[in-house]
């Protein structure tokens, strides 16, 4: 029993208590942990999902800015949908809106001085821009089955 | 009206409670990106007009006929525009209005701008 150790405590989250020994246990009770964490992580997932179906539903007619902005397309949607899915989940969540050429905003904001926002239009590419502080960033690059690195290094400098 | 200064107001009136920002009250820079069909960002000048004036524009020149509710309007100087690579000409009627022209081709680089633009704009709510 000299690396055994008892291992007895109620899980924050859920309420269940975790009875174990050994290091066994240790690892279970990471693993459990981390599975909350999914979940914690998740439920705001499910409110960046409404927010895209609000701004798509909202978006979609000719004119909605009242300068004729074009359209959101359903391949704008779907591939934004995609975008938000592949987020990685330590990441922060965009905020959700639409643009004149009738594309996806997603935007990572934290002051008029320090944003970065991708427009997506269903072409298979995202075209980004940003301002970090004096500096400012902006091209195009392919979004195919998963988020390119630079995307993810960019929407980290916001902060 | 003469040749647009440098040191002009000019007025670019929101029409979508959703180009501006819950957190802070400010405006989205999409407010600043011309329509993809011309590359012309519609706005009024401003300066030496009273408030009451400015919003009677925005209400029955521009919100009135697209059926819309003014929501506010986005100042900046001219110098702002003229910094970034744009011009700002007079484009009457109506009376006082402008547009914002010489947009790059390349759609990121527009986005870029126009997210400048709205860090140097004043937004005022129509209450």
């Amino acid at each position: 029993m000299s690396n055994a150790s008892l291992c007895a405590e109620r899980d924050g989250i859920t309420g269940l208590t975790m009875i174990g020994f050994g290091p066994e246990s240790s690892t279970l009770k990471k693993l459990f942990s981390e599975a909350i964490g999914t979940v914690t992580i998740r439920r705001p997932l499910s409110e960046t999902f409404n927010s895209l179906k609000r701004v798509y539903k909202k978006c979609s007619v000719k004119n909605w800015d009242g300068y004729d902005a074009l359209p959101i397309t359903p391949d704008a949607y779907w591939e934004a949908a995609s975008f938000i899915k592949g987020l990685p989940s330590w990441l922060p969540k965009p905020d959700i809106s639409g643009g004149p050429d009738g594309e996806i905003v997603l935007e990572w904001y934290r002051d008029s001085s320090r944003l970065f926002a991708i427009s997506i239009t269903g072409e298979n590419e995202l075209i980004f821009a940003g301002l970090f502080g004096p500096n400012s960033i902006s091209g195009t690059i392919y979004f195919g089955d998963s988020i390119p690195e630079v995307i993810i290094d960019h929407i980290q400098k916001v902060g | 009206m003469p040749p647009i200064s440098s040191s002009e107001n000019l007025s670019r009136f929101i029409l979508d409670e959703d180009c501006i920002r819950k957190k802070d009250n400010s405006v989205r820079w999409q407010a600043f990106k011309p329509p993809i069909r011309n590359l012309r960002l519609s706005v009024f000048r401003t300066t030496d007009v009273v408030e009451g004036e400015i919003w009677h524009i925005g209400s029955s020149i521009v919100a009135g006929p697209q059926g819309k509710t003014l929501v506010g309007r986005a100042d900046l100087i001219a110098s702002v525009v003229r910094n970034n690579g744009l011009d700002v000409v007079s484009q009457e009627p109506p009376e006082r209005h402008a547009d914002i022209i010489n947009w790059p081709e390349r759609r990121e680089v527009r986005n870029e701008i126009a997210m400048k633009l709205a860090k140097n704009a004043q937004f005022y709510r129509n209450e």
